[in-house]
């Protein structure tokens, strides 16, 4: 199959090079042959995307440009409402529900530029997860080694991209559910900041830190649709009505003050994982530390907001169908419907200190650099994380240099650094509030340098 | 200071929320309530000013 890149795709597309139908067509006996080897689609909404096909392929003979991401296909976690599919949300639980009445406002947007949605993506159950396992769906298997976990929770949204599948993938990220799949599976993935992308027909877990956002084979096509996503939408309550970001890939690094962050976010992990922040900050020529305070503090904050908020969302189904949840998602909802309130308050009265605590850091550095995972994929089915003589427990741990950044919303994105070992690694690019344009620049400048890297997984 | 009993307090705020609890939950659930209770321990312990507060969102009703 001709692959290629989402900008090199619609360029073909719109210089009538190829027409979206045979491109969609090739698309389609793809994911056919090759999902079944890592179990990324849940849904394929094959029907529905020849049908945009033939519209893009219309305007195209009509001499009318159907867009910037004319003929893209992408795919969507499955938590994102896609009109006549059930939005699973990676549960049993969900699929009694009707099938969504129209489409999420961030596949309206995608659309609207003549991308072309093929489908739904495997995911975490109810986004509760680190890992990409999923009692219900199967798991999602890691295209670059097929014994090892994706990450989680957006896992098939990073699986079908690696492998090629699309070139585009839209997940979600409450504790690190874009990041952690992107590192493991060695793709560009980027969590905006709180607020910046509509969240409207996506399932929630954890209202006040869910957000959406891209994931991608290359820094351009990240952007790209990034950029067409942008704007506010009344419609999700915490959508800030701020100007959409202009991003200029070709600005270089001029200006960009980068740091690594220390203490709490230079141990925890791996040496490969350390040492992949120390290649990112050779590679731009930073040697500086900058320090967020309290991150340890701010990580026990998002898990005790974040498993409250998730199980008084599902407090209802948790009375009814306890024993339609996935054991390893029911347990900790039931402790976190049981919480006492004293600590979900102070948690939240921290958040307000630690965001303060970032804008004071932010005035002078512009990039923090940190690890995205403590380690590369684990093995499926692994329970436990070997750090030196410590032994903890893998699933909240693959989380603990995402949580404190998506805990005062953010903007982060993470880059992927091929390894020796075949199992990539990523490093999180963070960055103040609303400065994603520094994040794509500081991730364009990686790639173009080679540092930062995502080749398609071999099948 | 005498260790939480997990199991008794379990029991009373499932009852007080109207939360039925498996008895084959019940161990794993008292278990994660007490990794919980680990976790939030430098939390609590973190000092917070009076006016160290999580502020309410501002409304903007649509005007008229």
């Amino acid at each position: 199959m001709e692959s290629g890149t989402a900008l090199e795709i619609a360029a073909r597309i719109r210089d009538g090079q190829q027409s979206a139908a045979d491109l969609i067509e090739a698309h389609l006996a793809r994911i056919k042959a090759i999902d079944p080897l890592i179990n990324s689609f849940t849904d394929v909404t094959a029907e529905r995307a020849r049908k945009q096909a033939l519209r893009i392929d219309q305007m195209i003979e009509g001499g009318i440009d159907p867009g910037p991401l004319a003929g893209v296909p992408f795919a969507v976690k499955n938590l994102f409402d896609i009109e006549g599919v059930v939005t699973r949300a990676g549960s049993r639980i969900n699929r009694a529900r009707p099938p969504a009445d129209r489409d999420a406002e961030l596949i309206l947007r995608l659309q609207r530029h003549g991308a072309i949605l093929l489908g739904a993506l495997n995911m975490g159950e109810y986004a509760y997860d680190f890992t990409g396992e999923n009692a219900h769906d199967g798991n999602c298997l890691n295209p670059h080694d097929r014994g090892r976990m994706t990450g989680g929770s957006s896992s098939g949204s990073a699986a079908a991209v690696a492998a090629g599948l699309v070139p585009v993938s839209l997940g979600s990220d409450t504790n690190g559910s874009i990041r952690v799949p992107s590192a493991l599976c060695g793709i560009f993935g980027l969590k905006p900041t709180y607020g910046r992308l509509s969240r409207h027909g996506v399932f929630p877990f954890c209202d006040s830190f869910d957000h959406v956002g891209p994931m991608a084979r290359s820094v351009g096509d990240l952007a790209l649709a990034f950029e067409l996503m942008q704007g506010h939408d009344p419609k999700d309550p915490v959508s800030a009505a701020k100007p959409p970001v202009a991003i200029d890939l070709t600005a270089g690094m001029t200006g960009i003050r980068v740091a690594i962050a220390g203490d709490y976010f230079r141990q925890g992990g791996t040496g490969a994982a350390h040492a992949a922040v120390d290649q990112v900050a050779a590679a731009l020529g930073s040697d500086r530390e900058a320090l967020l305070p309290q991150a340890a503090v701010a990580r026990a904050s998002a898990y005790i907001i974040a498993n409250s908020e998730g199980s008084a969302l599902h407090l209802e189904r948790l009375r009814r169908q306890a024993f339609d949840f996935d054991v390893d998602t029911r347990y900790r909802f039931l402790s976190g419907a049981c919480l006492p309130a004293a600590w979900v308050i102070k948690a939240q009265r921290f958040r307000r200190w630690f965001q303060s605590q970032a804008q004071t850091l932010f005035r002078d550095i512009d990039v923090l650099l940190a690890p995205a995972t403590p380690c590369s994929a684990p093995k499926s089915g692994e329970k436990w994380l070997q750090l030196g003589d410590q032994t903890l427990p893998l699933r909240p741990n693959l989380g603990i240099f995402t949580q404190p950044i998506s805990f005062i919303g953010l903007p982060s994105l993470v880059v992927p650094l091929p390894q020796e070992s075949g199992l990539p690694l990523g490093v999180q690019l963070i960055a103040a509030p609303w400065r994603e344009d520094l994040l794509l620049r500081t991730a364009s400048s990686l790639e173009a340098m080679g540092v930062a890297r995502a080749p398609m997984a071999a099948l | 200071m005498k260790e939480m009993d997990w199991g008794n307090y379990l029991d009373a705020v499932a009852q007080a929320i109207d939360l039925p609890i498996d008895p084959d939950d019940r161990e794993l659930v008292i278990a994660t309530l007490r990794q919980t209770a680990l976790a939030a321990v430098p939390l609590l312990a973190f000092p917070l000013g009076d006016f160290d507060v999580d502020a309410a969102p501002v409304f903007c009703p649509e005007g008229p």
